[in-house]
Formats: C-alpha cells, structure tokens, sequence
C-alpha cells in the first residue's frame, strides 16, 4: 500500500511534479539566464530585499554612531601625527605632478579617461551563501543596466569590483570580478603584457592571468599591478585588478599563468561605483 | 494549503533576512541557513507533501535572491523538504540529537544537492561554493541552531494550532 496524505495526494507524485517543473526552470533559465525572462520575480523580490537592507543598514548606523565617535578621535590624534609627516611630502608631490605632466606630454599620451559614476551601497549578499553576489541600492531608475562595470575604492585604490548582472527598479545585483564565468582582457601595467583574467571561485578570492607570454616572465615581479587593457571587452582600459601574487610557468604550456590578489577584496566592499558613459 | 503558504512565507522572508540583516551581523558574511532550518523543522512535523512544495517555494524564492539559475534552489529544497517530511511520524522533533543530526545531514544534502545539479547543468564548477571553509562554518552553524528554531518553530504550530482548533 503506497503512503496517501489525508487529501488523497501521493507525496512522489507531487515531488516528481516539482522535480520535473524545477529541471525545466533550470534547463529554460540557467545556467546563463536571460535577466529580462526574471525581470518579473526580480523586481518584487529585490523590492523587498531593498527595504530590509535598507532598514538593517538604519539601525546599523544608529548603533555605529558611539562606535565610530571613538574612532574617530583616536583617527584625529593620529592624523594630526601625520600632518606633519605630509607637509614635508607635499613639496615632492607638487614636483612628481610637475614631472608626471610634463612626461605624459612628452609620450603623447592621451588625456586620461574619466567616467561619470553611480554610488550605490551594498544591501545584501548571497542568500544561500552557495553563489557570490551582491546587491546594492541602486537600479533602471538610477540609469542602471545589465553590464555596467562596477568599481569600488579601498585602501586608497579604486580597483574593477565586477558587472551589473541582473537589474530591478530600485535595486541591482553584481557578478563580482571572483566569479569564475567572469572574463576580464587585461595587461601588466609596467610590462604592458596581456592576458585574460578570471575569477578562481574558491574561498581566497585570488584571481588567475592566463594566456601571458612566456617572454613575460623575467619582467614580471610580485606585487606589479594589472590593470584592465580594454581590448574588446566591455571594461574601460587603465582599471586597476589585482597586484601579482604568484607566476607559474609550466613546461608543457606556451603560456604564463599568473595568480593576482585582487585590489578590492569583495567581502569588505560597503559601497560601490558603477561607471557610466565616458565625459 | 494555509500551512504550507505559512511556511513558505516565513522561509522567504528568513531567505531575505539572510541576505541583508544577518550577511551584517555575522562575521565573514557567512550566514546559517535559517530558512533551510524552519523548513526542515515544518516538514517533518507536516510531513512530505508540504515539506517538499514549502520547499520548492522557498527554493524558487532564493532563486530570485541570488545569482543561481532559476530552479537550483528550487530542487534542492524540494528533495530537503520531502526526506525530512519522511521523518514524520518516525521520531519525534523534539530534543537535542534529532534536530541536531536531521539538520546536519540536511545542509550536507545541501551542498551534495548543489554539486550534483552543477554537474549536470554544466555551471561552472568555481561559481558554487561547494567544499570551502565557508560551508563548514554554516554546517557547523546550521547544527547549533537547529535545536533553538526547531522549538522556535513547534511551539508557533502549537499555539497556532491550539488557538484556532488546527487548520489546514
């Protein structure tokens, strides 16, 4: 005798259903799915995602504010150490900025491009802590749309933090530059070599250089930066992505792969900058 | 069918929470599936049948939520709601151990779940977090907590269910 509910309904039966329709989803949607096909879902769902990230990041505040007055006086005290520190750099800075002018006039470089940009805060991570993702505040109606490239700064350096991927009204969700189906066409920014950089997946976040020539290598140095290269790729050129933490040169292939330490490590990232057209 | 919407509900809105309230509150973003938790718990005290459709519910919401294709989230929960609605008038859900260990075996069917479908459907393998430090500490995580939502979630359908003389 097969288990029946008190309504009559086989349990299996409904499982191979919902098996069935779930296979279907995943066959018609994944694993590169369409943003305008879940448009709909999204914009409900990132709705309410918004308003209770935007009303967790309130009460965060409130509760930082006495945390964040001590900090900032112990910040007061050391910047007024360093105060005195960067009069004296000043003076070599004016001389770097006169010589880095008179310099780039000199190579015949074009002037360097600026984007327009919008901020956004992060609102929300990965529900499922399965993928890597992140939502911030900000959609279609802040001008948002699928593939805009986001930046962010930390410590000082704005660096690639990844793409818009799929977009609500009020609210967007970023593939970061970590996710390994994400591409980026870059280059050594001393060596100027090129190569395609990707994300790994795994838990250190470390990015991988491929397709680097093999006459690269004794010019390449950890800690040299990669910067994005803008060769038919989406990204604007000059982007920094991550700073050479390994090369590793096999004698079978014809290439260098080379691991970065990318420059935004994505599980600090609190705001972001998606860049707009170019002024 | 009103259980099942209840549930379902509460395990979307847990979905949501993980992602905003709790991604801030935890250290290293990661989080306890706490809507994988409350599911678990409905299932095996409603059994399979609004075990698995709560879960394909909540699944379908955590689509949504994420960066996963549509229907990932949506399987996986389905097969988690329906074996532990199996549990159902087996062992009672009450105490320490069962919780603990129905829990435990059900985020390890999680991550197994997972890694099966991105087998199959050719998701590249690096985009799901499959055995990493981070899975540990929600296994880890999803144990401790199970036997607090486990009582969090009974005695709401007790109360619920006494002050209304129990509804379908």
């Amino acid at each position: 005798m097969r288990e029946r509910n008190d309504e009559g309904v086989r349990p299996e039966a409904v499982l191979a259903v919902l098996i069935i329709v779930s296979v279907l989803l995943l066959i018609f949607t994944g694993p590169n799915r369409d943003t305008e096909e879940r448009e709909w879902g999204n914009r409900l769902i990132l709705a309410v995602q918004r308003g209770v990230g935007g009303a967790t990041e309130r009460v965060k505040d409130g509760f930082g504010s006495l945390r964040r007055l001590r900090e900032m006086r112990v910040q007061y005290e050391r910047a007024l150490d360093q105060l005195g520190e960067y009069q004296g750099l000043e003076r070599d800075l004016v001389e770097l900025r006169r010589e880095n002018q008179a310099l780039k006039a000199q190579l015949g470089y074009a002037a360097e491009i600026e984007y327009e940009t919008i901020p956004v805060r992060v609102i929300a991570g990965d529900p499922s802590n399965l993928f890597a993702s992140i939502t911030v505040d900000k959609g279609t109606y802040h001008g948002i749309r699928r593939g805009m490239v986001v930046t962010a700064f930390q410590d000082g350096i704005y660096g690639l933090l990844g793409k818009v991927e799929t977009v609500g009204t009020r609210s967007c969700q970023i593939r970061p530059l970590v996710d390994p189906d994400h591409y980026v066409a870059a280059r050594l920014q001393d060596s100027r070599y090129e190569g395609l950089v990707e994300g790994r997946g795994d838990e250190s976040g470390d990015l991988l250089m491929r397709y680097v020539r093999k006459a690269a290598g004794p010019s390449i140095a950890t800690n040299d930066l990669v910067v994005t290269s803008g060769m038919n790729s989406l990204y604007p050129p000059g982007i920094y992505i991550g700073r050479v933490a390994e090369v590793r040169s096999r004698e079978y292939a014809s290439s260098l792969e080379i691991i970065l330490s990318p420059i935004v490590d994505v599980s600090r990232v609190e705001y972001a900058f998606i860049l707009q057209e170019a002024r | 069918m009103l259980k099942t919407l209840v549930v379902s509900a509460i395990g979307a809105l847990f979905g949501v929470l993980q992602s905003t309230l709790l991604e801030n509150l935890v250290p290293g973003g990661v989080v306890p599936d706490i809507a994988m938790i409350i599911l678990v718990a409905a299932a095996w005290r409603y059994g399979s049948l609004r075990g698995e459709i709560s879960g394909f519910l909540i699944g379908l919401s955590l689509d949504a939520l994420s960066l996963a294709p549509f229907g990932f989230h949506a399987l996986v929960y389905t097969l988690i709601g329906y074996a532990s609605g199996r549990l159902q008038g087996t062992i009672a859900p009450s105490g320490i151990l069962p919780p603990a260990v129905a829990v435990l075996v059900s985020t390890v069917l999680k991550y197994a779940g997972s890694f099966a479908l991105a087998l199959v459907f050719g998701l590249n393998s690096g985009a799901v977090r499959f055995f990493s430090v981070e899975a540990a500490w929600e296994l880890l995580a999803n144990t401790v907590l199970a036997v607090p939502v486990f009582f969090v979630v009974l005695l709401a359908v007790e109360m619920g269910e006494g002050r209304r003389g129990g509804f379908r």
